[in-house]
């Protein structure tokens, strides 16, 4: 691998479908470590996806995986890994037959395909089950075949569409433990999710799309850093919301307050300011605070701000480090 | 950490991968070449799973059978004088309801009938593509399973039956035209295969529900069949049966084991039959690879 920061590149990627573009001048460079793509339903997330795992061919532009284009090149095939978003599956098989037949199309043995598939299935928690039909298995544990088939071959580049999707609280913790490690041993993980607290709680590096275009690419805190127009807002839990109010109101960097059940939100855009202010004027006023919050500071909230940005009248599109925004 | 660490952590390249109990696939990858074999042997294990194919592969023993016991007793009485040749025996096998013809035909509906459709339905495709499969392996793999039992449910009995004709012939020379027979059951045995075999596969192309395809090719096999019969006996002409797949295995059978027209019997040119055959294997593997082009997942 000559540039192991770029493991994924696309180069003014578009793809369209009649008079719809599903990716609109996509350019973006991935490297080592899960990344999180994320975006809206009808986003262009799946076809994204399906171009740089090679199932679809760019109209424009260019798609390349660890350096090399990955449209027809069937070499480069086996170091990805990809488990799409659909349920289907072959009822009829087990999920060791349907993971070891997977693997045989890769080029592996017979031997040795089952012998890895076995592993990830019992890496899942679906060693009890691998020898059951896929008919009789609950969805999450649909999805954990899925997986398993889309990381039983080792590949470096994993594309995971919406992984977590059915699968029942305990099961996703294992997902995601799963994931985590994939990344943590270099492998490329691109994880598509509209469920943002999921993707946060495994990395914070995001790719947001919406409209077929990149809106934000990087680390979430620091693209929220950079969202300069959108006011920070602060939530304050405290004894008495309205005194802490009257002592914060004359501040120059407090634009709004608002109250909720015994709190205080702060609007402010000069959150560095605001922080240290609070428990000052809160010290001075005799309020007691219990908790001190930043509901924009996550995913959710930067996803809400940037996509409702972009589809204001008249939006030219988010001020972000994204390429194509 | 301490600091010998920090310079070598410090010097590893980003990304580099370390293993975590998961070991790297080190040994040889199977020929690219031969790849269509794994979806060959898949498919053929899938479809062995329906029991109505297993009904057909052993129902076609029967006909085979019992054109056995009526080609013994014909060859003896043809031996003494007292009948013709059982020659066409083999190839009544093969054209007429009673013989394997109707049985081809339904192996070719169960066999064919979801050979692509249940991957739609399955949402196989992007397991497929995501890996170093190519649509022309993924063709093949597809379409040699019905038309290989197609071709064993056909050309199994009149291969014993062509054997058991040589076997009882009077003398050297009607050996000699029985030796022949097995080559022409082969011959016929490929067209019947490919002609029943290929259209199912590329209806099944056409929809996620193995049932619409299944519909759809008998409707294909067996309206042109009645509605040309029907028209044929009325008019007196041959053409009512230019759509007909049996009307036209019929007449190459008549060709390719050189037996005449029965009385009343009326033929399309041997021509236009090979040409309608050939139109609708070739047309079927365009109308296959068009399908699988369109199909998001593989478009070229």
């Amino acid at each position: 691998m000559s540039d192991t920061k770029k493991m994924i590149e696309t180069v003014h990627a578009a793809r369209w479908y009649g008079q719809i573009i599903a990716v609109n001048d996509v350019s973006l460079e991935i490297g080592p470590g899960i990344t999180g793509l994320l975006g809206p339903n009808g986003a262009g997330k799946s076809t994204l996806m399906k171009l740089m795992v090679g199932q679809l061919r760019p109209q424009k532009g260019e798609v390349k995986i660890l350096g090399e284009r990955i449209w027809n090149n069937r070499a480069l095939m086996r170091r990805v890994g990809y488990c799409p978003e659909h349920e289907g599956s072959y009822e009829d098989l087990t999920g060791l037959e349907l993971v070891t037949a997977l693997n045989r199309l890769h080029g592996i043995d017979a031997g040795e395909s089952e012998k890895r598939a076995k592993d990830m299935l019992a890496r899942l928690d679906l060693a009890d089950a691998m020898n059951r039909r896929i008919a009789e298995y609950s969805k999450g544990m649909r999805q954990r075949v899925k997986l398993a088939q889309a990381m039983a071959h080792d590949p470096d580049v994993i594309f995971l569409d919406e992984p977590l999707t059915g699968c029942d609280p305990l099961a996703r913790v294992k997902v995601l433990e799963v994931v985590k490690a994939l990344g943590d041993r270099g492998a490329c993980v691109v994880v598509s999710s509209h469920v943002l607290f999921e993707v946060e709680a495994i990395t914070s590096e995001i790719l947001l799309i919406h409209k077929g275009q990149v809106l934000a690419e990087g680390d979430i805190y620091a693209v929220r850093d950079l969202i300069d127009k959108h006011p920070h807002k602060v939530r304050v839990e405290c004894d008495r919301p309205r005194e802490l109010a009257r002592a914060l109101v004359d501040a120059d960097h407090v634009l709004n307050l608002g109250f909720e059940a015994g709190a205080l939100t702060v609007d402010t855009r000069e959150p560095d300011r605001c922080y240290p202010a609070i428990p000052q004027a809160a010290m001075k006023a005799g309020v007691t605070i219990t908790s001190l919050t930043s509901p924009d500071n996550n995913l959710q909230a930067v996803f809400t701000y940037l996509t409702e940005e972009r589809d204001k009248p008249g939006a030219h599109g988010a001020k972000t480090t994204a390429g194509a925004a | 950490m301490s600091a010998a660490k920090a310079k070598v952590a410090a010097k590893e390249p980003r990304g580099a991968i370390r293993d975590q109990g998961y070991q790297p696939y080190t040994g040889s990858y199977t020929p690219e070449g031969g790849r269509w074999k794994l979806i060959f042997g898949r498919m053929l294990k899938m479809t062995a799973r329906q029991p109505w194919v297993l009904v057909m592969l052993i129902l076609c023993i029967f006909p085979g059978l019992v054109g056995g016991v009526i080609t013994y007793i014909q060859a003896k009485m043809y031996a003494a004088g007292a009948a013709p040749s059982p020659e066409p025996n083999v190839f009544y096998l093969f054209t007429k309801w009673y013989g394997t013809l109707i049985i081809g035909f339904l192996t070719a509906l169960f066999a064919g009938g979801g050979a692509i459709a249940d991957d739609a339905r399955a949402g196989a495709f992007p397991f497929y593509f995501a890996r170093p499969v190519t649509r022309e392996q993924y063709l093949v793999g597809k379409l040699v399973p019905p038309i290989l039992l197609v071709f064993c449910v056909t050309v199994g009995p009149a291969m014993l039956l062509a054997i058991a004709r040589a076997a009882l012939a009077k003398d050297g020379d009607d050996a000699m035209i029985a030796l022949l027979l097995p080559f022409k059951t082969i011959g016929l045995g490929v067209v019947e295969a490919l002609a029943l075999g290929v259209p199912v596969v590329a209806l099944s192309s056409t929809s996620r529900g193995r049932a619409y395809v299944q519909g759809a090719f008998a409707a294909l096999f067996l309206l042109p069949w009645i509605l040309g019969s029907v028209f044929t006996g009325v008019t007196r002409s041959p053409w009512p049966n230019i759509l007909s797949i049996r009307a036209h295995l019929l007449n190459v059978g008549h060709f390719i084991f050189a037996v005449p027209l029965e009385e009343n019997e009326r033929a399309l040119p041997v021509w236009v039959s090979a040409a309608v055959l050939t139109a609708l294997v070739v047309g079927s593997l365009v109308l296959l690879r068009k399908r699988l082009e369109s199909m998001e997942v593989v478009g070229s």
